[in-house]
């Protein structure tokens, strides 16, 4: 990710420019005059008992463990679907099976052909990716039942997206990040919620508690 | 400025804990007021409140960047000697922030003026973004206030903007007391506005986070936390157990909040910017110039929601409230009259996303000292 204060020296944290105003009277609240809608994740906060009962993302091999694991068939299919489109665009790209599966391990990875054009010589290029393991899909579309609803929700929140899942030679769950943009770009993995083993817990939230939290 | 009454809407109890807001009303008591707003023409809005925020959250910016450099100030911030690296660390590496909310006395007519800043674990947030959007919205429809009648809040599109500069491939874990309603709620709103922006958020009880082998933080399903808004302190945080194992870019707010969302920043402050229109004096307990001022506010540095509060005249106190911060460092702060109206009196929740003042949320006490149980009024802008 490129961020706007990349240099040394600049330590101002991201932020946005105050918009100027001017003597024409302008609007101060939000440009949609009607109500804020929640999604399901305020209304999951209502009937969710305890935390610990909340499901979690989930990582799946395939459709049917999606399926089985109480996900509809439809957002099983469209969330695999996208996983795989989003995989053919970000995935990790090698130029030797080798390089990919020195980082992702034996026969771990797969080869794309792309034709190309150089003058008037085609040709085929092949490059290697390493093989789609897995998808996550987030819990909110647990409650997801109707490709209407699938529909709305993925309209509510426009941001979100299937996410491919890799497993590098070491074991470990990376997805594909892409930083920067145009020719520059490069695609970048990095270890995100690793599975592992909790060795304590409790070492916060332990300190003298107002009845009404820790607001100020 | 001034504060007007009109009827409730009708079943707005019914809607409140439809959305989430089961804590409109606390240990009983209301909290959410849903039969008067403060009204304020654009003017004031404009020139007394948002435009100094953003100046004010500039210089509090400044003051950061001045403040790490010191071993001393930090020091004297209360900030622990084990952790100081760390909040250095967190500034310099750029840590990104969400929020803060600035608590102002204003009343219509002089400079409003600052009485803190909450940078780290600012309360009220779903009510300033939200339900009072929607109570606008509402008593619009109702045929209560005029169709074009206006309020200081973008927060909610703010906030689902400054969710999506961070980094979406990790999930974004949200740590909170989850006894609390208020905070579950909290936590919950904000998780919303994360999905929004693109985010897979995780709600965890703050207590419940462990730590692996490697000291990384973890969840209750055994994976790395990697990135993690939190409703809890950081000035509880950096003496706890796992403090030891904090580092710069996981937690939001970041740690270099804990230099502001500290009373003893004013000091620091008024310093800097002595005869400001919006800063009040202010100066540590032990300094001789305190003295000076004949009318003052006592703050311990991390006293919450009104504890432990001082207020003194000519030598005399004249009011005090209890709490838990007795006998901890304090601040000394020149006395400004809050806005009344009969027996209440109205603080100013001015808020900052990322960087930018986009919303107002008023609360109003029958005391001087604004407490746990002030209610929370809507405002409008009106002219």
């Amino acid at each position: 990710m490129t961020d706007s204060n990349d240099e040394l020296g600049a330590k101002r944290p991201v932020g946005a420019a105050a918009p100027a105003h001017g003597t024409v009277r302008r609007r101060k609240s939000s440009a949609t005059r009607k109500s804020l809608a929640l999604g399901t994740i305020a209304a999951a906060g209502l009937t969710v008992a305890a935390c610990d009962d909340a499901p979690s993302d989930q990582v799946f091999k395939s459709i049917a463990d999606c399926k089985s694991s109480g996900f509809s068939a439809f957002v099983c299919e469209k969330e695999f679907n996208e996983a795989r489109a989003r995989h053919a665009k970000t995935a990790p790209q090698f130029k030797t099976s080798d390089a990919c599966e020195q980082k992702f391990g034996n026969n771990k990875c797969m080869v794309h052909s792309v034709s190309t054009t150089s003058g008037t010589t085609q040709g085929t290029s092949n490059f290697y990716t390493p093989l789609l393991t897995g998808f996550l899909v987030s819990q909110a579309l647990h409650r997801v039942r109707t490709p209407y609803a699938y529909y709305s929700y993925r309209s509510n929140y426009p941001g979100y997206y299937s996410t491919p899942i890799y497993r590098d030679r070491g074991g470990r769950s990376v997805t594909s990040v892409r930083s920067g943009t145009g020719a520059s770009a490069k695609t970048i993995t990095r270890p995100v919620n690793v599975n592992t083993r909790t060795v304590a817990r409790r070492g916060f939230g332990g300190r003298s508690y107002s009845s009404r939290g820790w607001g100020g | 400025m001034k504060r007007i009454t009109l009827a409730e809407r009708e079943g707005w109890r019914d809607t409140a804990r439809e959305v989430g807001f089961g804590f409109h009303e606390m240990y009983g008591e209301p909290y959410w007021t849903d039969d008067a707003a403060y009204a304020f023409t654009l003017q004031q809005i404009e020139r007394d409140i948002e435009d100094p925020t953003q100046a004010l959250h500039e210089m509090c910016l400044d003051l950061v960047a001045d403040v790490i450099k010191s071993d001393e100030t930090l020091a004297r911030l209360s900030i622990p000697e084990a952790h100081r690296d760390l909040v250095r660390d967190s500034w310099m590496a750029g840590d990104r922030h969400i929020y803060g909310r600035f608590d102002f006395a204003y009343d219509g007519k002089s400079p409003a003026k600052l009485l803190e800043y909450n940078a780290d674990t600012p309360t009220s947030i779903f009510e300033s973004a939200f339900f009072q959007h929607n109570w606008l919205i509402d008593q619009i429809e109702a045929g209560q206030l005029p169709g074009d009648t206006d309020q200081f809040n973008y927060l909610q599109e703010s906030l689902v903007e400054v969710f999506q500069r961070f980094p979406k491939d990790a999930t974004f874990h949200f740590a909170c007391w989850t006894e609390s309603s208020e905070d579950k709620g909290t936590a919950a709103y904000l998780m919303d506005c994360a999905v929004q922006a693109g985010h897979r958020v995780q709600l965890i009880d703050i207590q419940r986070i462990g730590i692996d082998a490697q000291g990384r933080f973890t969840d209750t399903d055994d994976r790395t936390i990697d990135q993690c808004f939190k409703l809890y302190p950081w000035e509880d945080m950096l003496r706890e157990p796992f403090a030891k194992h904090l580092k710069p870019g996981c937690f939001v707010e970041p740690a270099w909040k804990a230099v502001l969302s500290n009373k003893a920043f004013l000091p620091l402050l008024w310093d800097r910017h002595q005869g400001h229109p919006n800063i009040l004096p202010a100066y540590f307990e032990d300094d001789p110039r305190a003295g000076d001022l004949d009318h003052v506010v006592l703050k311990p540095f991390f006293s919450r929601e009104g504890d432990n509060v001082t207020i003194r005249r000519a030598g005399t106190i004249v009011e005090e409230s209890d709490g838990s911060y007795g006998g901890t460092p304090r601040i000394v702060q020149a006395f400004a009259p809050l806005f009344q109206d009969g027996d209440k009196h109205a603080v100013l929740g001015s808020w900052v996303v990322g960087d930018r003042a986009c919303g107002l949320g008023m609360r109003e006490d029958s005391s001087l000292i604004t407490r746990d149980l002030s209610r929370f009024v809507p405002h409008i802008i009106v002219d």
